[in-house]
């Protein structure tokens, strides 16, 4: 799979090769509105104050464009885990026409923008910008609508999602600091306009005489762009549309309020690697859109993230102190958009349902989150109502094994050493160099607290329902509870209460032992049915036909039901299907044939003498089919040519069977065995297990008790 | 925000081994060797990974850079940004940063890079830690760092440092394949009934990978010598590079043959 895009932008003209253009995208913001065609609108800032907006900045904003519609338009790699996800990073070339060249040509800003993007998404980019050609105005696609007086001038420009920790920081900004802020919203759906709404206008019943002002901005796109769902580069574009507004209001400031863990957003397990977790807000990632935005503006630009050091339960608790805790009941976390519906506004499932959850238990403030919002309650419901079982339960599991894991850590080394990608954001902190690593460490163990806490309480909680089993087995509860039932698959014996040999079905599966060794499992495959019979008459020599029959006939047993099997006589041994069908024709048809061919060769030679072409051509017709029934009937030196060998059939089927579970299995896990098996088995129509030692086997199936 | 892509086993034959093995109650040297079976196309995939195959590089710079008098100085003409007077966490973030920018670009990185970075911090804070002083870990002097780098030039340490190294470079390649699937077998009447249970069969996953890892330690320590000698002193990349195949492919089969030396 090629991983290089090249994604053609605006009125740019490269001369690419016909094998690139299969990997080409053409993208544009101005112009026609066509499949093309990129969307942009800021809703609802006052005309008056706008000014013109310099070049780099509409060029960045042009980039940023790009790079999203790119991000979503460019799939990465499906089949990541055979190539070690190499296909999981793209590597994009965009040809871009801007208005300011020689900024955009120098290495500083090349080498700022490209290590941004490359550690925000995990692509790698590569920019060829030209001269722009038709310089379009700029209100003609940044539509502004001016319906609302801006209440004061604000000091700097705030990104405001609409979760929890962006209502936090509004809280923190609007009550509790008393700044004049311009929250900046981007709006993912329609959907969430009522919603959306409702916040504002709370948020501005506890703000009396400090309003906010509020813009929300909207890029889409036509459907048929969105084939890549992931996003990594949206803060990208979330703040260059921010420091746009900023730069027309005159600031110098840009603010992401979200907290710490997820900012940092280690993995929860070994296979999410780089950009699997998103670097949205992540330190490296901040300082990157600070150093870009100083470029661009020519003077110092601050991007920052104030809750950096907080858990989400710390930033609820703020909200709750600040008198503002009815606003949690409509911030929205959940990123599953498509399942939000007036009733439930929370999927549940997702990474965000869950930590938000637990943020709002751990601070005491579910009577502000009603349990109602949610599809599913996280806690007690099974994860099979989701369409993504197996990947919803792996994530709650291992949110819960990362809070284990650290409570379990006793120093910021240790940390480290569990967590080394937390070496990539130190250098970015803004803290002494030696209190970064410890700082980190302490709010991951702040929120391992609260998550710990969280699930003491609701074990407490629901301690009947555990104990009586009447929680669904997979619930969350349920799993984190050491109940020591009995589990129907892995009953386990010890090691010294096995007999030395063993080889026994074991739920679907079987459990074998040699001479003392290790236990292992052999998976369920006919041959090791087929084996076990044989190991189970030792010396004896059974017939292939009555093993293959028997195993079918327990294999039908196994499946379906036993009764059905019987009746449909599938045990028999004598199964009128597995004898042979005899000869084709008999001797005698066979002679007739050839005595009836003689004499239509001598009607031939006739006909031949008396020029009678029609009639030699119907009678070589006619014995031509006769030869084709001789034929298919004898074979070499005249023997009758038999119907398929059904006996030799099995027999060829059994050996097969049994070698493959020797050679792909057996082996590989005990070789001993796998020699001792094909030393003392034989095969032929009546296979024979006869071991030399007198070996004894325990053939009996597991049963749980 | 915070999203995490979460990612499936392939539905190929032998993944689907592996995951009825879990399923049903192997161990997990049956596991790993099967999983080992099942990842034969992805290992030789990433054979030329240069993620991989820097941070190999970087681990014999620890080497080379005890060898002079100056071993911070030589870390950082060989592209590790280390202050004058660091710590082990600066160490770490230096080593990791090298890392991230020499492979940022490149078209042949994959997630084998990123798995190379975390065991490469480990094993220098799992190497590093026990020779300096609890109390000045956050505030070490230069000397101690010094003394400390110093020491990886020794044959023995080194093969230590790449025993850590490739300890846990196994068990988080092993646990990249199986971390997909483990958990979707948690609840009761399932391989796993309970978090605890995972979590045993994961901390026999580390040891049995840490067993395995033991054959390239005592081959570390030799190679290292011995290229030193051979090359005076500065061992090239394409040393490095085959180095870095020969582990990977080492420990690769003594997990294949890992299952079977357990049985007998």
């Amino acid at each position: 799979m090629d991983i290089d895009r090249y994604i053609i932008c605006g009125d740019s003209l490269p001369q690419l090769s016909t094998e690139c253009e299969s990997n080409t995208t053409r993208l544009h913001i101005y112009g026609s509105d066509d499949d093309c065609k990129l969307n942009l609108r800021i809703d609802e800032i006052q005309k008056r104050l706008y000014k013109e907006v310099p070049a780099r900045f509409r060029d960045l904003l042009d980039i940023a464009t790009y790079v999203f519609a790119a991000d979503q338009t460019n799939p990465r790699g499906a089949r990541d885990v055979e190539s070690f996800g190499s296909f999981w990073r793209r590597r994009f070339h965009f040809f871009i026409s801007v208005r300011d060249l020689e900024f955009w040509r120098s290495a500083e800003t090349q080498k700022v923008l490209c290590e941004t993007l490359s550690f925000l998404s995990d692509d790698h980019y590569d920019f060829i910008f030209s001269e722009i050609k038709h310089q379009s105005s700029f209100q003609t696609f940044l539509n502004f609508t001016d319906d609302e007086v801006r209440r004061n001038l604000p000091e700097r420009v705030v990104m405001f999602s609409g979760g929890v920790d962006s209502v936090g920081g509004a809280v923190e900004e609007v009550v509790n600091q008393k700044n004049p802020v311009l929250l900046v919203n981007h709006r993912a759906t329609q959907k969430l306009d009522i919603r959306y709404e409702k916040l504002r206008r709370l948020l501005n019943t506890k703000a009396t005489n400090n309003l906010p002002s509020h813009v929300r901005v909207t890029v889409n796109k036509k459907k048929s762009m969105n084939r890549e769902y992931t996003q990594r580069s949206r803060s990208f574009l979330f703040v260059t549309l921010g420091a746009t507004i900023a730069e027309m209001l005159g600031l110098s400031h840009v603010r992401f309020y979200e907290n710490g863990v997820i900012s940092l957003n280690l993995p929860i397990c070994a296979h999410v690697v780089g950009g699997n977790a998103t670097r949205t807000t992540h330190p490296r990632v901040i300082h990157g859109f600070q150093s870009l935005l100083t470029l661009v503006s020519g003077k110092p630009f601050c991007v920052d993230n104030p809750f950096h050091w907080n858990t989400k339960g710390e930033i609820a608790k703020l909200i709750s102190r600040a008198e503002c805790a009815d606003l949690i009941a409509d911030s929205i976390s959940c990123t599953h958009t498509w399942e939000i519906s007036n009733q439930h506004s929370h999927c549940g499932y997702c990474s965000q349902c869950i930590d938000r959850r637990f943020a709002i238990l751990a601070a005491g403030l579910e009577n502000h989150d009603p349990l109602e919002q949610y599809r599913m309650d996280i806690f007690t419901e099974s994860r099979s109502k989701s369409e993504h079982i197996n990947e919803d339960k792996t994530l709650f599991a291992n949110y819960l094994e990362r809070a284990n894991q650290v409570d379990l850590i006793d120093g910021p080394l240790q940390f480290l050493k569990k967590f080394p990608e937390v070496a990539r954001a130190l250098p970015y902190l803004d803290e002494s160099v030696g209190a970064r690593l410890p700082r980190c460490f302490d709010m991951y163990k702040k929120h391992s607290g609260e998550v710990n806490r969280v699930i003491d309480k609701m074990l407490a909680e629901h301690g009947r329902a555990i104990r009586q089993r009447s929680l669904p087995p997979d619930s969350m509860l349920r799993i984190v509870y050491e109940s020591r039932l009995p589990c129907t698959v892995s009953a386990k014996l010890g090691k010294e209460d096995l007999p030395e040999n063993v080889f026994r079905r074991k739920g679907e599966a079987w459990q074998v032992r040699f001479q003392g060794g290790k236990e292992f499992i052999v998976l369920g495959h006919k041959g090791v049915g087929y084996i076990h019979q044989l190991l189970s008459r030792p010396g004896e020599a059974i017939s292939a036909v009555e093993i293959v029959c028997g195993s079918a006939a327990e294999y039908c047993n196994y499946l379906i039901v036993a009764r059905t099997a019987i009746e449909d006589g599938l045990t028999s041994k004598h199964n009128p299907l597995l004898d042979t069908l005899g000869a084709i024709s008999d001797k005698q048809a066979i002679d007739q044939y050839r005595d009836e061919a003689e004499r239509l060769l001598g009607e031939i030679d006739r006909a031949r003498a008396d020029n009678n072409e029609v009639l030699v051509r119907e009678l070589q017709v006619e014995i031509q089919a006769f030869l084709s029934t001789i034929h298919t009937s004898v074979g070499i030196g005249g023997r009758l040519k038999q119907s398929g060998d059904k006996q030799k059939n099995i027999r060829d089927s059994f050996r097969s069977a049994v070698k493959r579970v020797i050679d792909n299995q057996i082996k590989h896990a005990d070789s001993s065995l796998a020699e001792h098996l094909t030393k003392y088995t034989t095969f032929g129509n009546h296979p024979k297990y006869q071991p030399l030692d007198g070996i004894s086997w325990e053939l009996s199936a597991v049963v749980n008790e | 925000m915070g999203h995490t892509r979460l990612g499936a086993l392939p539905r190929t034959r032998a993944w689907r081994d592996v995951v009825q093995l879990i399923a049903a109650g192997a161990d997990t040297a049956q596991v790993a060797e099967a999983t080992i079976r099942a990842a034969e196309k992805s290992f030789s995939f990433v054979q030329d990974d240069c993620g991989y195959n820097h941070a190999v590089w970087l681990l014999t710079q620890l080497g080379l850079a005890g060898r002079s008098s100056d071993p911070v100085g030589y870390l950082r003409e060989h592209g590790v940004n280390i202050p004058e007077n660091s710590s082990i966490t600066e160490v770490v973030v230096g080593l990791s940063e090298a890392l991230d920018n020499a492979t940022y670009q490149e078209i042949t990185r994959s997630d084998l890079g990123d798995l190379a970075q975390r065991a490469l911090c480990d094993a220098v804070v799992t190497r590093m830690e026990p020779k300096l002083q609890q109390q000045s870990l956050f505030d070490t002097r230069a000397d101690d760092i010094k003394a400390a780098l110093s020491d990886f030039s020794k044959e023995k340490e080194f093969a230590h440092l790449s025993r850590e190294f490739y300890s846990r470079l196994t068990c988080e390649s092993m646990n990249y394949f199986l971390s997909r699937t483990l958990a979707t077998h948690l609840g009761d009447g399932q391989r796993f009934a309970t978090m605890n249970q995972m979590a045993e069969f994961d901390n026999a996953l580390e040891t049995h990978c840490r067993e395995a890892s033991k054959i390239v330690e005592q081959y570390s320590g030799e190679w290292f010598s011995l290229h030193v000698y051979q090359e005076h002193g500065a061992i090239s990349r394409d040393s490095v590079q085959g180095f870095a195949s020969w582990a990977l492919k080492k420990i690769n089969d003594e997990l294949r043959v890992g299952a079977n030396a357990n049985g007998h």
